[in-house]
């Protein structure tokens, strides 16, 4: 989470506390859905009070988390899996790992890299015809990529999973989805969030329906039968965790754009709320940069010039959004200081201008959140023992795997660190997911690769085992 | 919108990528001259029952000490990439069938004399020599040699039966001198080398004091240049919590295995560091399978239903570790986590035992079978620092107690309790733990034809067909994908058979004090890199 959802958790933790110390106490302890539905309890949309309007607030705050908690599992994930399909592929020769490596291939933009493994894939006489059938219908969208002039794909239901993908990379608009395609494979719930998404306007009742689906079946491996002789090797659609993000995202902002009506009629509160940032922020995350500056305005605090800083960066001006960030810098508080350092890591700018925020704002407060920037700086730097070192003095260790004590956004982010820094600590990687996926079942799909990527990796012929007398 | 959103995230990752695995330049500020000298004390709460690596099977001291006193041909870095020791380089020839070691000629065993290519061949014929006190697995490991030809002072080959993938793998042994042993291959832990070693480690034994602690020094001799703590003192701690207090009174640097209660404490100093490691270990009570009653599937999940495991990882072990559903830790890449843990059930393991025929009939609380009233023996050892199993054995028998069900504690010595479990099998019921490597190869503890002492560690006689096939299935491949899927099915049918009643991981955490640099730890042989670490000067007692 960044600045402008702590300053409204903080508004939020002084104006309501007493009131609703339980959804607010399960939002600290990273419990977000939980959070959202005690707050739906005291929302009544017909007859709005000041009650309901902080509880709108807390429900658009638990959204924005998960938005970006999903978007920092989907960073990580997609290296994970990766890296699980990279090596499985060479020695084992199983085509379907070739699909879905190629699929991330496909998202990370490789489109050579993914026509490489769609092509030697699709020759396999292991694939069944429905693997083959989602094989084929990326392999189409890839050919385009590279400027293929290809006919327009022939919508089969052959495979409902590749059904559903070849309606969502095609960008059929929601409402033409065909009548008779089902909605029954894990693919099918998320694809179907995916192209509601894109509609022109979302509601949050049936966004919110729809999204739940797919959390029932976050953990379900989606289910091809290899005719070779890799049958049980689980695959999970590589684009979950970013339409979660995406979705969650989307709700944060129908509702603070709910909040933004009301508003009106509760001007002590939402001069508090800071809607109009909150909306700036999300809008910066959904990649809509008009809707961005609108929201922004001529805003002219610290927040919403380093907002200002962020839309000029991803508009690709990187040297006035430097400018910017330097100045308001200047003299500034630890939390701006530290925002300002995670806007330099999150847009690509100066990495060296960057750490120098982190340390200092750090160095006046010591708290996790400001060593996990520092961290993220140094790791982004490729110094990835100091990264992992400065990740620790803000990492309780005492309470690792618990995200009731640690941000599961850190625990992510520090096991994203352990993975690229030190192989001997794979087994603290592997647990880590572990506890992420019970809390989080989308996780699943990381757990599972981190734990291929660490039987690959144990080839020691000589089995070491030691028999303790009790623990 | 869909794809808009995705690369957003996209550019985040692929400017992590820019910058993944470039090489970091860690403190470098530290000349090389300024990082020698310093001593580093730690702690280990119990002795090591040898000196020497290749017969020590159960004693993490000892292996932790072998780590720091020998070396083996080629060892696995951090990056997982099998790097040379004391092999300078390897060729791998007729179709993965022969390898070729080229040994460093620099190196010197501690008493001065060369290291040679005899040294090599004479671990080997130490290892297969059945009478030498070595751990089947160890010796297992190398069955597939064929023959060993010395080909001069520094060059030995290697034959196999048939291909090994990646061969170089298994030569992770550590190598012994021939002239210490006088070219006698059998070894046992009695013998005199094994108190004396010899090695051509980064460090030298020194002594063993008359506390039993144990002083190494720094090797001056070492090819690799010798490492920057010029003294490593091993004290043997054996109160667990003296052992913390040294540590938070500067008497010691580092506790290799803290106390989980004591971990916050530790941690909030802010002196030291918590380096967690090697989180495949679990707890468990094994019921013996030459008992008839504790051979009944019920019986043993009635069991692993009457104790509420939850309960006393929060009371016991301050609920630092995790409730496991089988033969693995969450950490392992064989644990399959679609199995769910026992849950606390009193009524239903009640239930269980009646479905047994097990019953209280006369009404003293005490149920019978066939009219013998169920009573079982739980050995315990008696040894400092067990005071956390102590408390589970207790809890444990009074939790069967309700179950109606006896458990007399019975305490021994720990070499006599390891001789009565182990050697002998006599016992019903024993608490213990299990440390492993990555590997996660379970098959020495529930294969059946490893229940016959002293060839496996299936002390508790389990025998199952199916089980054994999946065993040998694993055993027979090396597609990691497929062993990991037999590592689920096994996880879920011995979930179910409760041979063991599987307790927990526990988390395990070493402190050391932030004065000493660069300190990276193995997670199992624990001191692979020590030679990296060191104290800076301006830090140095």
């Amino acid at each position: 989470m960044t600045f402008s959802s702590n300053k409204a958790f903080s508004i939020l933790l002084f104006s309501a506390w007493g009131l609703f110390a339980n959804p607010l106490e399960l939002l600290k302890r990273h419990r977000y859905l939980e959070a959202v539905e005690q707050w739906s309890k005291q929302i009544n949309i017909d007859k709005m009070d000041a009650n309901g309007m902080r509880a709108l607030k807390g429900q658009a705050l638990a959204y924005q988390g998960l938005g970006s908690l999903y978007a920092e599992f989907h960073d990580f994930s997609m290296i994970l899996m990766e890296e699980y399909y990279t090596s499985m592929s060479p020695d084992l020769k199983i085509p379907m790992a070739q699909i879905y490596l190629a699929q991330i291939q496909f998202y990370t933009g490789d489109m050579q890299g993914a026509q490489k493994s769609l092509q030697t894939a699709l020759k396999s006489n292991d694939l069944t015809p429905s693997a083959k059938n989602m094989g084929e219908v990326y392999l189409y969208h890839v050919n385009r990529k590279l400027g293929a002039q290809a006919k327009p794909w022939a919508f089969s239901t052959e495979d409902n999973a590749a059904a559903w993908q070849s309606l969502e990379l095609g960008g059929v608009a929601y409402g033409k989805i065909p009548a008779n395609l089902k909605v029954v494979s894990p693919r099918s719930y998320r694809c179907r969030v995916q192209i509601y998404l894109s509609s022109e306007e979302i509601d949050i009742r049936e966004l919110d329906k729809l999204l739940l689906p797919v959390l029932n079946a976050a953990h379900t491996p989606e289910v091809y039968f290899d005719k070779g002789k890799n049958t049980q090797i689980n695959f999970y659609d590589p684009l979950l965790m970013a339409t979660l993000s995406e979705g969650y995202f989307a709700l944060a902002k129908a509702t603070n754009l709910l909040i933004l009506d009301n508003e009106r009629r509760f001007r002590t509160l939402a001069s508090r709320f800071g809607t109009d940032l909150a909306l700036t922020e999300i809008s910066l995350r959904l990649n809509q940069l008009d809707a961005a500056e609108k929201y922004l305005g001529n805003n002219r605090t610290p927040e919403g010039q380093i907002l200002s800083a962020r839309l000029l960066a991803r508009q690709g001006k990187a040297n006035e959004a430097e400018a910017i960030l330097e100045k308001v810098g200047q003299g500034a508080s630890p939390v701006i200081k530290r925002e300002v350092a995670q806007a330099y890591l999150d847009h690509g700018l100066d990495l060296a201008k960057g750490l120098k925020w982190a340390s200092e704002a750090a160095r006046e407060r010591n708290t996790p959140p400001y060593h996990r920037v520092w961290g993220g700086i140094l790791l982004a730097q490729g110094k990835s023992e100091e990264a992992v070192a400065r990740y620790s003095q803000g990492y309780k260790i005492e309470f690792r795997n618990r995200i009731d004590q640690i941000d599961p956004e850190f625990m992510a982010e520090y096991a994203h660190a352990l993975f690229r820094t030190n192989k001997l600590r794979y087994e603290e990687v592997v647990e880590t997911l572990y506890h992420l996926q019970r809390e989080f079942p989308a996780c699943r799909q990381m757990y599972y690769s981190m734990q291929g990527i660490s039987a690959a990796l144990a080839r020691g012929y000589e089995s070491q085992k030691i028999f303790r007398k009790g623990g | 919108m869909v794809r808009q959103s995705t690369k957003i995230i996209m550019q985040k990752r692929n400017l992590d990528k820019c910058f993944l695995w470039v090489a970091p330049l860690l403190l470098i500020a530290y000349a090389d001259g300024a990082a020698k000298g310093g001593n580093l004390t730690y702690a280990e709460p119990v002795l090591p029952d040898t000196y020497d690596p290749i017969t020590t099977s159960d004693n993490e001291t000892s292996l932790r000490l072998s780590e720091l006193l020998f070396e083996s041909l080629v060892f696995i870095d951090y990056k997982g990439e099998v790097k040379g020791r004391l092999a300078e380089k390897w060729n791998v020839f007729n179709g993965n069938r022969r390898i070729t070691f080229y040994l460093r000629k620099d190196v010197k065993w501690h008493d001065g004399k060369p290291f040679t290519a005899k040294d090599v061949k004479f671990t080997y014929d130490v290892i297969a020599n059945t009478m030498s006190d070595v751990r089947p697995e160890s010796r297992q490991a190398l069955d597939i040699i064929e023959k060993v030809t010395v080909l001069g002072d520094h060059v030995i080959r290697f034959d196999f039966a048939t291909s090994v993938a990646e061969p170089e793998r298994r030569f992770l042994f550590k190598i012994i001198p021939s002239h210490a042993l006088d070219g006698k291959t059998a070894l046992t832990k009695f013998s005199k080398f094994s108190k004396n070693p010899i090695g051509t480690g980064y460090y030298k034994f020194d002594r063993e004091t008359r506390n039993r602690d144990v002083i190494l020094k720094a090797f001056p001799d070492h090819y690799n240049k010798s490492a920057n703590i010029g003294e490593i003192k091993m004290a043997y701690q054996p109160e667990m919590s003296l052992l913390v207090q040294s540590l938070l009174l500067n008497a010691i640097e580092m506790v290799v295995e803290v106390p989980p209660g004591k971990i916050a404490e530790i941690a909030n100093t802010g002196k030291f560091s918590i380096i967690p490691y090697n989180s495949l270990a679990f707890a468990f009570f094994g019921y013996n399978h030459k008992n008839p009653i504790l051979r009944i599937k019920e019986v043993r999940q009635a069991f692993s239903l009457a104790i509420d495991r939850r309960k006393m990882l929060e009371d016991i072990y301050f609920g630092k570790g995790e409730i496991i559903s089988g033969p693995f830790s969450p950490a392992s890449w064989g644990y399959n986590p679609d199995v769910e843990p026992w849950v606390f059930d009193l009524a239903k393991a009640k239930s269980l035992l009646a479905k047994a025929g097990i019953r209280d009939t006369d009404g003293d609380g005490i149920v019978e079978h066939n009219g013998k009233p169920l009573r079982f023996t739980l050995k315990i050892p008696i040894y400092s620092g067990n005071e956390g199993g102590l408390s589970v054995c207790l809890r444990f028998q009074n939790y069967l107690k309700a179950l109606g069900v006896v458990v007399d504690l019975q305490h021994r010595e720990y070499e006599k309790w390891k001789e009565e479990v182990k050697g002998k099998h006599d016992f019903d019921i024993v608490f213990g733990e299990w440390l492993f490597d990555n590997s996660s190869d379970i098959s020495s503890l529930f294969h059946s034809s490893k229940s016959t002492p002293p060839l496996g560690d299936n002390f508790i006689s389990y025998g199952n067909p199916k089980i054994d096939a999946l065993l040998d299935k694993f055993n027979n491949t090396i597609n990691h994908e497929v062993r990991r899927r037999i590592n689920y099915e096994l996880h879920e049918i011995l979930a179910d058979e409760s041979p063991y009643t599987f307790l927990w991981t526990l988390e395990k955490n070493a402190a050391i004090d932030n004065k000493v640099k660069k300190v990276v730890v193995h997670p199992y042989r624990f001191f692979t890199f020590v030679n990296e670490w060191f104290i800076p000067e301006d830090e140095r007692d």
